[in-house]
């Protein structure tokens, strides 16, 4: 990649930024809160995406970005005043910004007229006519008819001592005072700091120092003057008598043919005449060096602002806002967040050694070992905390996709969200957007009804979807809440039958038919409308949750709305786990799916042909598999009372019992991914290095449950509630 | 007449992208030791503690504008004497008056190019060697 | 003009190993003698590390003086120092093959100028006086970094006792301590021979001009900024005591 790439790249991730900004603040504006700040905010995104768009070359992002700056700038400036309106102008504009930006950095050609609609529109803002002329694709130039005169900077130009090697000679006397040695300031050292400037020739005068038997050994009799070669500014010459400055007669000056030294607020002398300069020095007090010309312009001097105080003022701010963010690269946080990983395992297997050692040695290592684990623990939330993303990198994306179904469907739609700042792992953000983004196109397809028929029904003409994240109990809990028309059971029952998903007699509650729609081949696709039917079915979603580790949930009430419950671990990197043992080998259960563990008497648990069973639990009847037979590996022992039942999460709200061999105990373990070698397996979530140092898998349990499901042709599972027989 | 290997030079944007490309103009130019400050805060304590032959500052940026700078640079002991060159928008004329008025020595409207910017340092400077 | 070293009636005055202001009042004092009694005196160098500029005016006003002097055995850095002091001593010096840094070769004849000193060491002494450990501590970092010999104090009044025993090239201190301020450290060593030409440096908030001011006039040869630069720490440090 040229460097130019590069650039552009950085460039477009900049855009990036600006697009949210714009978004955000437009947002605001049209809810009626936006002020000064956010118009000045907003107008600072567009004139940057467009400066940006000016040097990199796209000429149509410029010319757009123009026109919308323009409109920004009259909002500033108070011509045009920032209205709900107005917003629903310029938050479309922002879309074709968002698109122009797309397009121009996959390089796609841009057809003439691309948001010539919206451009239309923000031009009838500025009161011109669209056939105006466009006044972009301009080269830039200077303005016309302005009289600024560039100012010269005189010292750079004039000074004759400036060789080739652009170094400068300046002419430095100096002469302490008596004040100077009192405070223990030494020549020398001062003599030493210019030397390490340039080239100093400094000759002393000794002229004052009086004989042998007069001298006072704390009075300073000698004096230097000569010249400093160099190519460092003044203001670090000026640096060296920092301490000195008013103990010192001081002069430097820069060597100019023409006579017009420059004084060096020189000491208050509060010394008597004796100590004043040898002859030889510089004459002091000359006028200031006339640096800066004077602009030839205005003849007014407009008052300046006090410039400390804003210097003063801006400091403390932009040090508070600096203090508040700073980028790093993604790459950056994972290898840390994989180290962190390494320092997790190395822990657990310094864990085991620790333990198995005699109780006499070990007592102080455990001490040492229990805090190296606090340690590691808070470094891992820390780190983890790092690639921690604002949701709502996620959510701004909906806005406009809500906006522009909408438009599509003819129907009228409020988005909600809530919660933008709930901080999810990166890991698990990468993976919402598509669920998200069809489980809204669902609900404004199918849920949310056209305006006449929410007026027939007396709700308001305007549909709201809720969107909503919050932590819950050491999960993210994302909620899309919409006041539609909800699930209509008979008609998903119906197509549920027509589909061969589920017989013809069976009866189901209403929970259960709505969570039909989860099941793979059910698609509402009689009306494929060219948004969301695109063979993309809810199945598709569930299956993406579950990927991550989360679970979902469907609730509707026929006639007032639907509410989609995502619930998600809170990162993938890192989990609790349940260390288990079947027939010796050893395997990992996610702490997240289990609901708890028993060890059962013989009794309390049937056994049904086929070597599957049911569990009496409170009341309900949990069916129960052996681990060993859904990893079709040899039973250990079957008959034992000591075999452990871990009810899991079946993903559906029902419930499983996994029959194991042994509970190793539970840990923190670091996932390791195995796809990228192995590919895909059913059933392993991935693999973790356990603390004796040997390799287990990770068990999915949802995808478990479906093979158990799917190795007894018809073994549906059963929820808490019933009690019936189970159909064989 | 300056050299342009020798100049110290600072260029002030919030864009980094924009920074860069600056960046490379002036290393066409020949110059070499070139600081970056994406806000007006972090240069003025450049431009305190580094001896600077030459300022090139956006006007468009958060928190202190080129503006503030410049009068934050005009009244620092150490950086008054900088020469500032404010790099403006095709629509800013009158903020070019007032930046005269507060002491710049030059103004450029980007985009620019690296010949431009030459002759807007040059006009300030002199002939780059 | 170089007197013959087997003279016996020639004092001997031996420069001791600091060579700093009051060292330089008791050489003064000698000297001043030792050019009534005999005006040809040698001053033996071959100890001193440092000059400062009162050693380096008696010295330069011996010499011009009706005395004759000789500097016996200068050691390196003593010559250097008087020639960044722009002072010409080289036609009074005397070479000698058991140079330079010899300092078990000692010919006393005569009186010893001697104030007791501590012995020089190759790096610098510096004590650092803060109430606050993470002041003193990277203080401490940056300082042993360099290659300082770094001493330590909690308080204004732990450091002036630890002043009443030991000498250092440079202090620093805070200004706000419980027990004692930085004023009363200051005050302190100015007012006593030993440290009265120590170099002392203050650590101050940039806001604190007045404090700084206060500073320098009870004494302090100059000032710190915190949060401090390490390298910006080390530079200041030079400019008081390279």
């Amino acid at each position: 990649m040229t460097t130019l790439d590069q650039l552009k790249n950085t460039f477009f991730d900049e855009c990036s930024e600006a697009l949210q900004q714009i978004e955000g603040g437009l947002t605001d504006i049209r809810q009626g809160h936006g002020s000064d700040d956010t118009i000045n905010a907003v107008f600072r995104s567009v004139h940057s995406v467009k400066g940006g768009a000016g040097i990199f070359g796209f000429d149509s992002l410029v010319g757009f970005a123009h026109v919308f700056e323009t409109v920004l700038d009259a909002m500033r400036s108070g011509s045009l005043t920032a209205t709900p309106e107005i917003a629903d102008v310029l938050l479309p504009a922002n879309d074709v910004l968002t698109d122009l930006i797309a397009m121009s950095r996959a390089g796609e050609a841009i057809p003439a007229n691309y948001g010539s609609e919206s451009r239309a529109a923000l031009d009838s803002l500025l009161g011109k006519a669209p056939g105006d002329e466009p006044d972009d694709g301009e080269p830039a130039g200077d303005f016309d008819g302005l009289d600024f005169m560039p100012v010269m900077v005189d010292a750079m130009d004039d000074a004759p001592a400036e060789a080739a090697d652009g170094r400068q000679t300046y002419r430095i006397a100096f002469r302490p005072q008596i004040e100077m040695l009192r405070r223990a300031n030494e020549p020398l050292f001062i003599i030493r700091e210019l030397q390490k400037l340039g080239e100093l020739e400094l000759v002393a005068d000794v002229s004052r120092l009086p004989h042998l038997n007069e001298i006072e050994h704390d009075r300073p009799y000698i004096g230097w003057s000569g010249t400093l070669r160099t190519a460092a500014a003044r203001a670090q010459i000026e640096e060296v008598f920092e301490f000195v400055t008013g103990d010192c007669d001081i002069e430097i000056a820069l060597e100019q043919p023409a006579p017009v030294p420059e004084a060096m607020p020189a000491a208050d002398s509060a010394a008597n005449s004796a100590d004043i300069m040898p002859a030889d020095a510089v004459v002091a007090a000359a006028p200031e060096l006339p640096t800066l010309q004077a602009p030839s312009l205005i003849p007014a001097p407009a008052p300046t602002p006090e410039p400390p105080a804003v210097e003063a003022a801006a400091r403390p701010a932009a040090a508070k806002a600096a203090a508040t963010t700073m980028r790093v690269e993604v790459e950056k946080i994972d290898r840390v967040v994989n180290m962190v990983g390494e320092l997790v395992i190395a822990q657990a297997m310094l864990g085991q050694i620790v333990h198995g050692l005699p109780e006499d040695t070990s007592s102080r290592l455990t001490q040492i070992l229990e805090e190296v684990i606090h340690h590691t623990r808070e470094l891992k939330d820390s780190v983890m905390s790092m690639r921690a993303q604002a949701i709502g990198a996620v959510f701004q994306r909906m806005p406009r996709l809500v906006r522009e179904l909408a438009t599509k469907t003819g129907k009228k739609v409020r988005l909600e969200m809530h919660g933008e700042n709930t901080e999810v792992d990166r890991s698990i953000i990468e993976r919402l957007g598509d669920p998200l983004t069809h489980i809204i196109r669902n609900s404004i397809d199918h849920g949310i009804e056209s305006p006449e028929a929410r007026h027939a029904a007396g709700k308001s003409d305007e549909g709201t979807i809720r969107l909503m994240a919050e932590h819950r109990g050491g999960r993210i809990v994302v909620e899309v809440r919409d006041d539609g028309a909800g699930i209509d059971p008979e008609r998903v029952l119906k197509k549920a039958r027509e589909k061969g998903l589920v017989s013809q007699d069976a009866i189901l509650s209403e929970d259960e038919i709505t969570n039909l729609i989860f099941l793979p081949g059910f698609s509402t696709a009689s009306t494929i409308s060219d948004i969301s039917g695109r063979g993309v079915g809810m199945d598709v979603v569930r299956r993406n949750i579950q990927d991550v580790g989360g679970r979902i949930t469907l609730k509707s009430e026929r006639g007032r709305g639907m509410t989609l419950q995502l619930a998600l671990p809170l990162t993938l990197a890192v989990m609790d786990g349940m260390v288990i043992k079947v027939t010796r080998e050893t395997y990992v259960l996610p702490m997240s799916a289990i609901v708890e563990c028993l060890r059962p008497s013989r009794s309390d648990i049937h056994n049904l042909i086929g070597g599957r069973g049911l569990l009496q639990l409170r009341g309900n009847l949990v069916p129960v598999v052996h681990l060993s037979d859904l990893l079709s590996m040899e039973s250990g022992v079957t008959d034992s009372d000591e075999r452990v039942v871990i009810i899991a999460d079946a993903g559906d709200g029902s419930l499983l019992g996994i029959i194991v061999d042994e509970l190793c105990g539970h840990q923190q373990v670091v996932v390791k991914s195995m796809e990228e070698s192995y590919g895909a397996v059913p059933g392993v979530a991935g693999a973790t290095i356990l603390g004796n140092g040997r390799v287990a898998l990770i068990l999915d349990v949802e995808k478990l449950s479906e093979i158990a499901i799917n190795q007894t042709t018809s073994f549906t599972p059963v929820r808490p509630r019933a009690s019936e027989p189970v159909p064989v | 007449m300056p050299i342009a290997a020798a100049l110290k030079v600072l260029i002030v944007d919030d864009q980094n992208s924009v920074r860069q490309m600056t960046r490379i103009s002036l290393e066409q130019l020949g110059v070499r030791h070139i600081h970056e400050a994406e806000n007006g805060v972090k240069a003025i304590d450049t431009a305190s503690l580094q001896p600077l032959d030459l300022i090139i500052s956006d006007y468009n940026m958060p928190e202190m504008d080129g503006m503030e700078l410049l009068h934050a640079v005009r009244a620092h002991p150490a950086a008054r004497k900088v020469p500032f060159i404010l790099v403006t928008g095709r629509g800013d004329r009158e903020l070019v008056v007032k930046a005269a008025q507060a002491g710049a020595n030059n103004y450029v409207v980007k985009p620019f190019t690296a010949d431009i910017l030459r002759t807007k340092i040059e006009q300030v400077m002199g002939r780059l060697s | 003009m170089t007197p013959a070293p087997d003279r016996p009636q020639m004092p001997l005055i031996k420069l001791p190993s600091t060579l700093d202001f009051a060292a330089a009042e008791g050489l003064l004092e000698r000297l001043r003698e030792a050019v009534q009694s005999a005006p040809q005196l040698r001053l033996d160098a071959a100890d001193v590390v440092t000059l400062t500029l009162p050693c380096a005016q008696i010295i330069m006003a011996a010499l011009s003086s009706q005395a004759d002097v000789t500097i016996q055995r200068p050691s390196q850095e003593l010559l250097d120092a008087f020639a960044d002091l722009g002072l010409d001593v080289s036609t009074n010096c005397v070479a000698d093959e058991h140079i330079a840094m010899d300092l078990e070769a000692e010919e006393t004849i005569g009186d010893d100028a001697s104030v007791p000193m501590e012995a020089a060491s190759s790096s610098k002494r510096i004590l650092t006086i803060d109430d606050s450990k993470t002041i003193r501590d990277m203080l401490r970092m940056t300082l042993l970094d360099a290659g300082f010999e770094v001493h330590q104090a909690v308080d204004g009044l732990d450091g002036v006792d630890i002043l009443d025993k030991e000498q250092f090239d440079v202090v620093i201190t805070d200004i706000n301590m419980p027990k004692m301020d930085g004023y009363g450290v200051i005050r302190h060593m100015r007012s006593v021979p030993e440290h009265k030409n120590t170099p002392i440096l203050v650590l101050t908030t940039e806001s604190d001009g007045p404090k700084r001011n206060l500073a320098r006039d009870a004494g302090a040869t100059g000032w710190m900024v915190k949060p401090f630069d390490p390298e910006q720490l080390v530079a200041t440090i030079n400019k008081v005591a390279p």
